[in-house]
């Protein structure tokens, strides 16, 4: 079963830590963890977001298109990227959003990727 | 234990249907469609066994009279649903193999998964490893069939498109996961303690686990719990509740009594403390004490001393609180009990312990009012006719 791993993460905490210890250690243990996805066998896709600012929200209310600045939900934490894995249950899927570095200090959303072929 | 054929043909009946729902969830990930797959067929063994006997292989006569009934629907329809020759495969297989593990515990860890609100665990577990009707569970927890039926079919739905796995659960988690389905068992347990009686369907998930993972030492004490709570009410609950103390040892069941001895003495010999052994060795001195007139009070207070430094909690207070009144120390159970004031407010039993606890210290006022808090947040109708009772009392004195 695919799963996507949802990263939910306070922005400002961040970027102190990329202050603090510089870009390439606050990096250092995500790049760890997409090799520990990929060499499981399990690493369908994942990429990081920009700030949530940089964020455009689109929609179409009576046929004209309303474009709004900023993401959907505006909340402390913000969606700041994602992973879709492959594994065969739910166990799984929680035991790798429990190593994820974003764990720790945010949330992880765990959410299967939705299957209508069998409905 | 039962002689009656009905009762032993029910029993067996409710055993297979469980190990077969395991199984076949197992297979399919699927528990609604593993549910009405042996619904029919359930219900004939419920019809035919106490009749003719409980067959040899329970399993193998429920697996055949759910295919029979599957070939037969297809056959019935002009396009069969694709989920329907899978099911019919699955259920062959199933009957061809003999099961080896017991699958009603993986449905156990399914039903009490982290993923699973905490909430619905345990009515889920009753209807899934039990078949018990939403309308026997539903009022236990208060809620309307409909709403708690609601609430089941969207758990079973999680289930099934979360990808939650039946498998049991690894060496890493295993200690948290068993946990969580004791815990739930527990819940089923006190809601039966207190309403509509689902001690007997608690008693078997307890024994269950029990059987199935005799290294824990806690399943034990959750059984013995159970055990204690079936000795002291052979013929259902009264509809007034009555003191321990107030009660007549002679009506008790001591062969069950004595089995939650026995349970707890070896739990003891496997030296893992925990909540459900404190809660039951508390029991035991309440029950023992009682009925051989012995003087277990201090015995209690040591025991609740434990448990409150194992697993601190609001009702572990308050019956430390009762167990100090009961030894003659209510200044010192005065003192316990404020010191969660603020946290046991809407809780019964907070307010009826100290309202006991007024009395013996002589402040009439404060006792009436504590008792009147205490009988407003009683949902229980038994303990509330109880405390009326008390009030009564004491306005005619």
């Amino acid at each position: 079963m695919q799963y996507m791993l949802l990263i939910f993460d306070d922005e400002q905490v961040m970027h102190n830590a990329i202050q603090e210890a510089g870009f390439e250690a606050y990096m250092a243990p995500w790049m760890g963890y997409s090799e520990a996805l990929q060499k499981a066998g399990v690493m369908v896709s994942g990429e990081p977001l920009s700030d949530g600012h940089t964020a455009s929200t689109v929609s179409v209310r009576g046929g004209k298109r309303e474009v709004q600045d900023g993401p959907f939900i505006d909340s402390k934490e913000q969606l700041g990227g994602f992973y879709i894995i492959d594994v065969p249950n739910l166990d799984e899927a929680l035991a790798w959003a429990e190593k994820c570095p974003a764990a720790p200090t945010g949330y992880v959303e765990v959410r299967p990727i939705a299957d209508f072929s069998g409905a | 234990m039962s002689t009656d054929p009905r009762a032993a043909a029910e029993a067996a009946a409710k055993d297979s249907r469980a190990r077969l729902l395991g199984l076949l969830s197992r297979r399919t990930g699927d528990l609604t469609a593993a549910e009405d797959a042996l619904s029919d067929a359930f219900a004939a063994a419920l019809q035919t066994w106490p009749r003719t006997g409980v067959p040899q292989s329970p399993d193998a006569w429920l697996l055949t009279a759910a295919k029979r009934r599957h070939v037969d629907e297809v056959r019935k329809r002009s396009s069969a649903s694709a989920g329907e020759p899978e099911l019919i495969r699955i259920l062959t297989e199933l009957s061809e193999a003999s099961a080896v593990d017991d699958p009603r515990l993986g449905l156990l860890f399914v039903c009490t998964h982290p993923a699973i609100d905490e909430a619905i665990r345990a009515p889920l577990m009753l209807q899934v490893v039990l078949g018990a009707p939403t309308s026997t569970i539903a009022p236990c927890w208060l809620m309307t069939e409909a709403a708690m039926a609601q609430r089941l079919v969207r758990a079973k739905k999680k289930i099934k498109d979360a990808g939650i796995p039946f498998e049991k659960p690894g060496e890493e988690v295993w200690h948290e996961r068993l946990t969580a389905v004791l815990d739930a068992i527990y819940a089923a347990l006190t809601i039966g303690d207190q309403t509509h009686g689902l001690l007997d369907e608690a008693l078997y998930l307890a024994s269950l686990v029990h059987r199935a993972v005799p290294r824990s030492a806690e399943a034990k004490g959750l059984v013995a719990l159970a055990l204690q709570q079936r000795a002291l009410h052979p013929d259902g609950r009264p509809a007034t509740f009555l003191p321990l103390k107030d009660r007549n040892p002679d009506d008790w069941n001591n062969a069950l009594i004595e089995r939650a001895e026995g349970l707890l003495r070896q739990a003891a010999g496997q030296r893992q403390p925990g909540r459900y052994q404190l809660e039951a060795a508390i029991g035991s001195a309440h029950i023992i004490g009682q009925r051989d007139g012995r003087d277990t009070r201090a015995a209690v207070i040591e025991l609740y001393r434990r448990l409150l430094a194992l697993s601190p909690s609001i009702g572990g207070r308050c019956g430390y609180a009762a167990a100090l009144l009961d030894a003659g120390q209510p200044k010192i159970a005065l003192a316990e009990l404020r010191s969660i004031e603020s946290a046991a407010q809407a809780y019964q039993p907070y307010w009826a312990t100290l309202a006991s606890i007024h009395r013996a210290l002589g402040a009439d006022a404060e006792a009436a009012e504590a008792l009147e808090r205490a009988i407003a947040l009683t949902t229980d109708p038994s303990v509330q006719l109880f405390l009326i009772s008390i009030r009564d009392q004491s306005t005619k004195n």
